[in-house]
């Protein structure tokens, strides 16, 4: 009787079994690969076992938390993605292009050289950031209708004149690579403090878009369908904007704007798994991580044995996808 | 009295007034249509009557009570709208849309339950959809496509079913195949259907009761036979025409001759 269902869940089940295997893979990759060589088995051993070696210690103070700021940050991003994309009906919509990431990495860097940094105040200032950012964009695009083009146009221009004035400031303040390095989107020099900072907003984000994953759903049948369902469209809307906000502002204080992943993500689990958020939430998060993660490993591999931004990566393979879409968008209407 | 019914109803965008005091009474298990010229409210009507747009005044109330103090999502279980052409995500299955219909009946984190399953299959079977339920949207033709819509409606388990335009964009056997349908939802599984309708004929032949709508106002309700008159036409319409009996079913049939000469002259 539901056969039809069940082999779709199954098949949802041996897709969620092999990302999960991807993705510890890339855990134990992240791990070993750096200045010091450590097997990957090696690595995920000592995650359980204790026995105070050098490596050892290398994996719990350096390595460990980059790979955990990896995974959250990843996951909230391309969840913030996915939320966007069904609030907005919009291919297009993702924390970078709605402007929310500029926003927010403004925020912090006139943070940084107005207030002396710790990392509660920059993660309120990603927050503000991020609603400043997001809220012009909206009402410039939502204007008279808002369509796929009107958003990109409006979410680039607000995007690009956001980051020249971060840049600005950081140019008038000398204030050097370090900050440079940072707008790239890098997670190398994650500490456990920043685990700390991300990890609760990042848990309790996608918990809540978790929870409301069928009101989500119910977003992309339209405006009036959705009423009719009994969905209370105010409400809901104002819970996801503030979901986004917590997931990508706290996504931006600890790593800088990573862009592509709220982008791309989103869009490859519903090519896979279809259109339920209920699915396409959690897998985005999954997915999320695993793009980080791995993207991560490159970013060491491109110019070793020196870092590069992850961000740089992210950007090399969002890059061909975003103008995929957008070649594809011209059917959108 | 009838389940739905419009007490001074008064409607408008912004400033403009497009409804002015109307009121009006769905008779229950019957097929109702809404009629009037391009722009002259009815669909504005429908969706007032579905709680999507709130009253400038006046009140439209659903069992006798203001639909819009109660509950959205308890006015869900009682009274299903299918907004004129829909959209939905690329890629979803009918069976998928079906199931959307059960969203007023479920509870935050709650699986669906076997009551759920039995509506949808019902759903998909009153509407023929069953064969079809695995196909995405994209896959359909037009007026399959609309079956899978008034499927999600049912789903939904009400006895109120409302429709903007159902037949709208459909080529003439896809419209017959939509109507049929209501038509068998309302006489076999007893559902109360209103629907804005485009074609006069149609609407004659189809519902058991015709509201026509001209400059926000109610000009005539009634059976078909009561509605269609030649002032009706002239007036509503800006048509002379010959009103003439289905050879089938006895059903008016209007036959357009021409414009008015009132009309003619502008």
């Amino acid at each position: 009787m539901y056969h039809s269902a069940k082999r779709r869940s199954s098949s949802r089940l041996m897709m969620f079994i092999i990302a999960l295997i991807i993705f510890i893979f890339g855990l134990g990759l992240n791990l070993s690969v750096g200045a010091s060589d450590i097997s990957i088995i090696d690595s995920l051993k000592y995650l359980f076992v204790w026995d105070g070696s050098k490596e050892q210690l290398i994996i719990s103070t350096l390595r460990l938390p980059r790979t955990l700021i990896g995974v959250f940050v990843g996951a909230s991003l391309a969840v913030a993605g996915a939320l966007m994309q069904a609030m907005t009906r919009n291919p297009l919509a993702s924390p970078q292009i709605f402007g929310v990431n500029a926003g927010a990495s403004l925020f912090v860097v006139a943070s940084l050289v107005i207030l002396p940094a710790s990392p509660y105040s920059s993660v309120i200032f990603a927050f503000a950031g991020a609603a400043a950012g997001g809220a012009i964009v909206y009402m410039i695009a939502s204007s008279g209708g808002m369509t796929p083009v009107k958003l990109a146009l409006s979410g680039m221009a607000v995007h690009l004149f956001l980051s020249s004035m971060t840049q600005a400031i950081i140019i008038l303040n000398e204030s050097g690579e370090d900050v440079l390095y940072w707008m790239t989107g890098a997670i190398d020099g994650s500490n456990w403090q920043d685990v700390i900072t991300i990890a609760p907003f990042s848990v309790i984000g996608i918990g809540l878009a978790l929870v409301f994953s069928g009101s989500v759903s119910v977003l992309g049948l339209g405006d009036e369908t959705a009423k009719g369902l009994g969905q209370n469209m105010n409400g809901i809307r104002i819970l996801i904007s503030l979901i986004i906000l917590i997931l990508s502002g706290a996504s931006v204080a600890v790593a800088g704007p990573i862009g592509f992943v709220g982008l791309l993500v989103p869009h490859i689990v519903r090519k896979l798994i279809g259109e339920h958020y209920q699915y396409v939430l959690p897998f985005s998060a999954l997915f999320g991580a695993i793009l980080l993660v791995y993207a991560d490993v490159l970013a060491r591999w491109i110019a070793f044995p020196y870092e590069s931004p992850v961000g740089i990566v992210t950007a090399i393979i969002g890059t061909p996808f975003f103008l995929y879409l957008a070649r594809k968008g011209r059917n959108l209407k | 009295m009838g389940k739905l019914a419009a007490d001074q109803l008064t409607l408008s965008y912004d400033s403009t007034v497009i409804i002015d005091g109307v009121d009006l009474k769905i008779e229950e298990g019957k097929i109702t249509a809404l009629i009037g010229a391009n722009g002259c409210g009815k669909s504005t009507i429908l969706k007032s009557l579905a709680r999507l747009m709130a009253p400038k005044s006046g009140t439209v109330l659903l069992e006798g009570k203001d639909i819009h103090r109660q509950p959205s999502k308890e006015v869900a279980k009682k009274l299903a709208i299918l907004p004129q052409s829909p959209q939905a995500p690329e890629g979803l299955t009918v069976e998928e849309l079906c199931y959307f219909g059960r969203h007023p009946h479920k509870k935050l984190l709650s699986k669906h339950t076997q009551e759920d399953h039995d509506m949808v299959e019902w759903a998909l079977e009153a509407t023929g959809m069953i064969e079809l339920k695995d196909r995405t949207l994209d896959a359909l033709s037009g007026g399959q496509r609309q079956r899978a819509w008034i499927s999600m409606a049912l789903a939904q388990g009400t006895d109120l079913l409302l429709l903007d335009e159902p037949t709208t964009y459909l080529d003439i056997s896809h419209q017959i195949e939509v109507l049929e349908l209501l038509k068998k939802l309302n006489r076999d599984h007893g559902r109360t259907v209103v629907m804005v309708l485009h074609d006069l004929n149609q609407a004659a032949q189809y519902a058991d009761y015709l509201i026509s709508v001209l400059d926000g106002k109610i000009y005539n309700a009634g059976t078909p036979e009561d509605v269609f008159t030649q002032p009706f036409f002239r007036e509503v319409f800006g048509l002379e025409c010959c009103i003439m009996r289905s050879p089938i079913d006895q059903k008016p049939m209007c036959l357009p001759t021409g414009l008015c000469p009132k009309l003619r002259a502008k």
